[in-house]
Order: C-alpha cells, then structure tokens, then sequence
C-alpha cells in the first residue's frame, strides 16, 4: 500500500506540475473582433495569439456546433488557447445562427470571417497561406464546406472585407469532426430542414450545394477528417463516404475514425471512465490533428 | 435449576465498576435466586469479547464493460485494507484505438482509494458487508499512448496523460460474491505532448463508469480469527 501511494502522489505531482505550467503562459486573446459590422455581435470572432511576438505564424479558424442554431465562439475556447500556446494563431467565430443563419447565411459569414483574418494577417502576425479551419459538428459541416467550395458564387461572402480586400475564401488545410458532408441523409433532422429551409423535395439545390461531397473535386485542400464510430448524431458513414470521394478524386485525405466515440461522450484515457467532450478534443485526436497541422501548414 | 447456575456467566465480574450498586436490582426477575450467590469467577476477557464482525470478502477483481466500445480492456483488483471502510484500487488498462488511417495505442495505469459509508449493502447477507453500498473516492491515472501513421506505421504523435477523479459509487452485492459497481464523478485531466510541438493542456471532466467483478478471499473477520 506504501507504494501505492507513493505512485499516486507522485503521478499528481507531475500532473499539477503541468497544470502548473499550463497556467504559467497564456496566449493574447482579443475579444468579439467584429469580421462583418451589419449583424453586431453575431459575426464577431475571437483572436487568441501566442504569447510571443512573430510574424508568418500559421493559424487555425474553429467553427463551434450546435446544429446551426445553437452555441458561441466560447465553445471552441478550449481549442484555441492550446493551439495559440503551441504557437497557432486561433481565431474562434461566430455566426449567424437559424433563423437568421438560414442558408447561405452561416456559410457566408464562415467564408467572411475567413477573408478577414487572411486580410488582416500582418495585423495578427499570421501568413495568410497558412490558415487551416477546424470545426465540430455543425461547424465540421461549414468547416467542411469552406475548405471545398471556394469560388461557388452561390456560397461566397457578400460582406464589406470581402468584396474591397481581394483576400479569397481558401484555406490551407481542413479539420472537419463529427461534421456532415452530405446533407439529404440527414434530411429527416430538424435542424437539416430548418437550415436549409425546407425537405430535400422543397429546396433540392440547397440540399446539393450545401453538401460538402457535392464539390468534391480535384486539387483541393488537404484534409484531416474526425469522427466516432459511435456518433448517433451523425453517423460515421458521413466521414466515410467523404473519405472515399476525397480520394477517388486524388485529394490528400486521412481520416480517424475513433473507435468508440460518439458525439459527445467519449472514452477516457483508460476507456473505464467516460467524458462529456468533444471527440475532437480526445487524446488520439489531439495527436493527429497536430501533426496534421504541422505536415500540412509546417511549424510555427 | 442449581444445576443452571455454574453455566451462568458471571455479570458482575465483567460489568463496569461505575456502574451503579443498585444495578442488581434491575436484573430480571426470572434469574434463579441461586445466581447471585455463585462466588464471582473471573473470567477470561475473550470469553466475553464480541466475534470479529464478518466484512465480506477482501478482494475483487473486476473488469470495465463501457471499456469494450473503445476496443479497450480496462481490468482493476481491489482490497479491503481497513476493514470495513478503507479499500484501495490499482488498475491498468489497453487501448487500442483509431480506425482507416491512423492507429492509437496507449497503456493506461491507475490507483484508487475508497470509502465506504454503510460498509454493507441495501439486503443484509450473512457475508454482506465491507466493500459493498455506496463509496466515495479518488482515483489518480497515469497513461501514455502513440498514434501510427497507418500508411507508413511510423509514429505520427504521442501523449502522455493525467488524471485526478472524485468519485461517487455504488456497489451492488450479488450472492455475496459478484458486484456491479457504477460511478460518477469529475476532475481534471491533464495532456502533455513529448515531443513539444502541442502545449500541455488541462480541462476539466464529468465522468461515469461501471465494472462488474468477483469479490474473493476470505472475509476479513474470518481472517481475523
């Protein structure tokens, strides 16, 4: 028993030793950044830097769940403070949710929010070449579609930066978990209906250019998808069928798909005990997406 | 009824010296009249001692069912060490995790300490008690696991993890020998990336778990006999 304890008191010493330094530097964050000035605080973002000054940083767009009408950029607060420490600059958005974020709407402002933090990449400190997006769920899909849909005149920004700055809506890299890439499977959904405005037979167009899988093309971003095998929210087989267009048309995809996981309970570390968390936000997870990022955006 | 009288135990000689004198008195009336005047032996103490309660048995071995979903396999051994309300917990779990391009593997190991409230359960059974009803406890884990670059099996990541867990439990009793055992709780959990390139991280967690196992080993009042 001596023993024992004596593991146990020193596995939490180290852990408050890394709680410790975790506290120690913490990233510059600049609150409710306004991207598009006509919808107030529904198309803010915010800016997490790293703690030390540079330029030509590489940075990540989060874009929080919520089924298109629910959630805030505090969401994906968690995501950015540790991608900015580890030397990202993170910016975590809001938009426009349902009703007012029908479609296009939530789109549009994802696409804006995208060409003002390329606009202002000396501002930030960030290479405008080097942004990836990254989303959960419903901002999976929109992180999705972003990253494919460059140049749909349907889907692009109708907001002031994006019209006077030039920047384009592209993004280096794509990290869609949990999102929907195919949206007539999910047809029977609400939030799906109350998104796009109506069933697959009302707006069929809708249902198409808002599927991710629809604009699967050649010579499109990398892409690292995410998904539970066990998510009841949105079924796996969306990831999986993304997959397989991805690399039909010779695009860089990969793909984990966590054994267990589901939307929002996840296994912890030695799977006994299970946690209310994103699956994007699991340990396996983590370990992919960063060397996803390094790989694909290099280091900071 | 004479006959009776030396089988009786010997009251006075083991009762108190505060005790009040005019205890006699309250004595039942069905006492032979005889009793009080058998000369007062002393006793030998244990011959008045109570039997070392039954606290069940001292170990259980228990497994994690939930740990299946995760292609994991999650295994814990638990003993009473102060009987009835003190038991301690060590266990190691496998994951094998990921799917289609990447593959996790990580090692998972964990020690516990518990507190039982009531040390028995809702239905008393004769070896009911001990390690059985509600506990609290907590549970600090230590792990690390690598993710594979499935095309080229080389290692893409690797973390390195902490947790501290308050627990709240229950565990049901079957037979005297199988538990079910579920638990909820919260804490923290702690990220560390060896290679550097991803900052530690901390977050908070609300958890639940479940095991079911085999309580074995003598009762620890047997033992103590």
């Amino acid at each position: 028993m001596r023993r024992w304890a004596a593991v146990a008191m020193s596995a939490a010493a180290s852990a408050a030793a890394g709680a410790a330094s975790t506290a120690c530097v913490q990233p510059e964050v600049l609150h409710d950044v306004s991207y598009d000035d006509r919808f107030g605080a529904a198309t803010t973002m915010d800016v997490y830097l790293p703690p030390h000054d540079a330029v030509g940083r590489p940075a990540v767009l989060a874009v929080h769940g919520g089924g298109w009408r629910l959630g805030d950029k505090k969401l994906e607060e968690p995501l950015c403070r540790r991608l900015a420490r580890s030397g990202f600059v993170c910016a975590s958005i809001n938009y426009r949710l349902v009703p007012d974020g029908a479609y296009p709407a939530a789109i549009q402002d994802t696409k804006c929010a995208l060409v003002f933090l390329r606009a202002h990449a000396d501002d930030y400190g960030l290479d405008a070449e080097r942004v990836a997006i990254t989303g959960y769920s419903a901002g999976g899909h929109l992180a999705s579609l972003v990253a494919v849909s460059e140049g749909v005149t349907e889907l692009e920004p109708d907001c002031e930066v994006a019209l006077t700055s030039g920047e384009p809506a592209r993004v280096a890299a794509s990290i869609p978990g949990a999102g929907v890439h195919e949206m007539r499977p999910l047809s029977w959904s609400a939030p799906v209906r109350d998104f796009l405005g109506g069933s697959p037979d009302d707006v069929p167009e809708r249902y198409d250019l808002a599927s991710p899988i629809w604009h699967v093309a050649p010579g499109l971003p990398p892409m690292l998808l995410i998904h539970g095998s066990s998510d009841l929210f949105v079924p796996v087989q969306q990831a999986e069928d993304m997959y397989d267009a991805m690399r039909a048309a010779g695009n860089d995809v990969r793909f984990l798909k966590m054994t267990g996981a589901s939307h929002l309970w996840q296994p912890g570390d030695d799977a006994g005990f299970w946690a209310l968390d994103q699956a994007a936000h699991n340990t396996d997870a983590w370990a992919a997406t960063i060397d996803f990022l390094y790989e694909t955006l290099g280091p900071p | 009824m004479p006959a009776a009288a030396p089988a009786l135990p010997a009251p006075a000689a083991s009762l108190p010296s505060s005790l009040p004198a005019s205890l006699p008195a309250s004595l039942p009336s069905s006492l032979p009249a005889a009793a009080p005047a058998v000369p007062a032996v002393p006793a030998p103490r244990e011959a008045y001692a109570m039997p070392p309660p039954d606290y069940g048995p001292r170990w259980a071995l228990s497994w994690n069912p939930l740990a299946v979903r995760a292609a994991a396999l999650s295994l814990q051994i638990e003993r009473l060490v102060r009987a009835p309300r003190f038991s301690a917990v060590a266990g190691v779990a496998l994951r094998a995790g990921g799917g289609r391009d990447y593959r996790w593997l990580g090692v998972t190991l964990a020690v516990e300490g518990r507190y039982w409230f009531l040390a028995r359960g809702p239905v008393r059974h004769a070896r009911d008690g001990g390690m059985v009803g509600p506990y609290v406890a907590l549970r600090v884990e230590g792990g690390g696991g690598r993710l594979r670059d499935r095309p080229d099996h080389e290692v893409a990541a690797a973390a390195v993890t902490f947790s501290e867990l308050a627990l709240l439990g229950y565990r049901l009793s079957l037979w005297g020998r199988a538990e079910v055992t579920p638990s909820v709780g919260f804490g923290l959990r702690h990220e560390v990336d060896p290679s550097g390139r991803l900052a530690s991280f901390t977050t908070w967690a609300f958890a639940y778990g479940l095991t079911l196992g085999w309580m074995f080993g003598r009762p620890a009042g047997e033992a103590a006999r």
